[in-house]
């Protein structure tokens, strides 16, 4: 009886820390197993993102080398053409022109230097050469001045004349989002007034575009950029991925805004 | 270290205070917290009974006991015998843990419904054709329950470590209160099976000493459940 109760008690005892140990090795192998899950998973969507990351920088580039060419092109080839051809034209006798035919010259010459005026404007807009020369600033004013230039639109621009040496990514990255956002704005806002300021506060550089018309929202936006026709949005997204950036629009009857946050190290 | 059994000895009663003492103070605002504190309410009315009834020599309160507890009263030897709240505490825990566990692990409420309904049936057998509810200390239904537990506890575990969207389980409030009852189911599996042998048979000294451990389980099991009470209080939005 005693051998037995010695076993008893004896097996009471292992069977209780055994139990224990199980219960406890149990939760704690779980716990463990899950961390190491948790940041294997982690690892793996910083990949991902660096990888997106990647791939939208050389798209971006890739796009950029692109309009370079192109401008490159309209300049040197197109550009060329034009104005030989508009120095040929002024060597036409216009004396031996009769009246009619005199009238069609000089609406042939404005055409020409109107076509050659836009090959420039292109040229200049595709490539990057403002920007890299007189700054952020100039090359946004430059472009609003030119792209709104003969409309009704009422302009107003206020840029932070902070001196900022920003790096080439970021001015071009920028510079065409602003293209862009603007652009869009002509293009569907049905917008009488913009006004254009920058700021930079915080190693944030903050664009914030004011228009009145036909606003867009936030929700708007993050679903317009997700269909197939909303490439110009798609394109604005992927810049400011690539630059870390953020957006914001607001929509309202008075005035709709669109706020552009871009981190840059200040020189 | 007479203080120190003393301390032990209404374990089962302080012990229920620490969480219910969390909720009133940290009010958390889970689902879940609502079985659980069921279960700490009744555990807290019986085991209070439970340790009135047993110290009542030592309180002064045997007359008084006797009175109010007549049904428990079994003769002069044994007293009074307040082993059904212990059968009842038992019920009640399973009750409401199947209860929380269907809210917490929403995937096996089947399992849940079946093993809890499968446990009253075997309750009610056991209880009208093999023991005494009022008498018997049941390590049958003191056993199928902490295996039944264990098991919940096992599936809510297994269904946390397929969650991928856990970062760390320790964040979850229920993990605590699964942990405090993994532990508790764990250690007392084969002190509620041979429990009954043991005070009936064997030494009894060894089964005080036993249902000592027993009670420190506890003490374990209602600080988990504090800390998930705690926990879920922290997550609450209302509480920020």
């Amino acid at each position: 009886m005693i051998t037995f109760l010695v076993d008893i008690t004896f097996m009471i005892t292992v069977g209780i820390a055994s139990m224990l140990l199980l219960a406890a090795g149990f939760l704690l192998i779980i716990v463990v197993n899950q961390k190491k899950k948790w940041l294997l998973q982690k690892q793996m969507s910083q990949l991902k993102v660096s990888q997106q990351n990647m791939l939208i920088e050389g798209a971006i580039k890739s796009e950029e080398n692109e309009r370079h060419r192109i401008a490159e092109q309209l300049h040197d080839e197109v550009g060329a053409i034009l104005s030989s051809v508009r120095l040929h034209f002024s060597n036409i006798k216009i004396a031996s022109l009769d009246t009619s035919d005199n009238q069609l010259y000089e609406k042939s010459k404005v055409l020409l230097d109107d076509a050659i005026q836009k090959v420039r404007g292109i040229s200049h807009n595709l490539h990057s050469t403002l920007l890299k020369e007189f700054g952020l600033n100039d090359a946004v004013s430059h472009f609003i001045s030119k792209t709104l230039q003969g409309t009704l639109i009422e302009t107003e621009v206020e840029l932070d004349e902070t001196p900022l040496i920003l790096n080439q990514q970021t001015d071009i990255g920028v510079y065409r989002i602003i293209q862009e956002l603007l652009n869009n704005i002509m293009k569907h806002a049905k917008a009488t007034s913009i006004k254009v300021s920058s700021s930079v506060m915080n190693n944030i550089l903050c664009y914030k575009i004011k228009y009145n018309g036909n606003g867009l929202s936030q929700e708007e936006f993050e679903t317009l950029r997700y269909k197939p026709e909303g490439l110009g949005l798609k394109n604005i997204m992927n810049r400011i991925i690539f630059l870390k950036g953020n957006i914001h629009y607001e929509k309202s009857k008075e005035e709709n805004s669109i706020s552009l946050l871009i981190p840059i190290s200040v020189q | 270290m007479k203080w120190l059994k003393e301390i032990m000895d209404w374990s089962e009663v302080w012990a229920t205070l620490i969480p219910l003492t969390f909720f009133v103070i940290k009010k958390p605002g889970k689902s879940w917290v609502k079985p659980v504190l069921i279960y700490l309410i009744i555990s807290f009315v019986f085991f209070l009974i439970v340790d009135l009834t047993f110290k009542s020599k030592t309180l002064g309160l045997e007359a008084w006991c006797k009175r109010v507890f007549s049904w428990l009263y079994v003769g002069e030897d044994e007293g009074l015998n307040n082993t059904i709240f212990y059968n009842l505490i038992s019920i009640t825990r399973l009750l409401m843990m199947t209860w929380f566990f269907s809210i917490i692990n929403k995937g096996y409420h089947k399992i849940h419904r079946i093993l809890a309904i499968l446990f009253i049936a075997f309750v009610v057998i056991n209880f009208g054709f093999f023991e005494n509810v009022l008498i018997d200390f049941s390590s049958r239904t003191l056993t199928t329950e902490a295996a039944i537990l264990l098991l919940f506890c096992l599936l809510f575990i297994y269904h946390v470590n397929l969650d991928d969207e856990i970062a760390s389980p320790g964040a979850l409030p229920e993990f605590w209160v699964v942990t405090g009852l993994t532990l508790y189911a764990a250690i007392n599996f084969f002190i509620f099976l041979f429990y009954r042998y043991l005070i009936r048979t064997a030494e009894v000294d060894f089964a005080k000493g036993v249902w000592y451990v027993h009670n420190s389980s506890f003490i374990i099991l209602n600080l988990f459940i504090s800390a998930g009470f705690y926990r879920a209080a922290k997550n609450n939005p209302d509480n920020r």
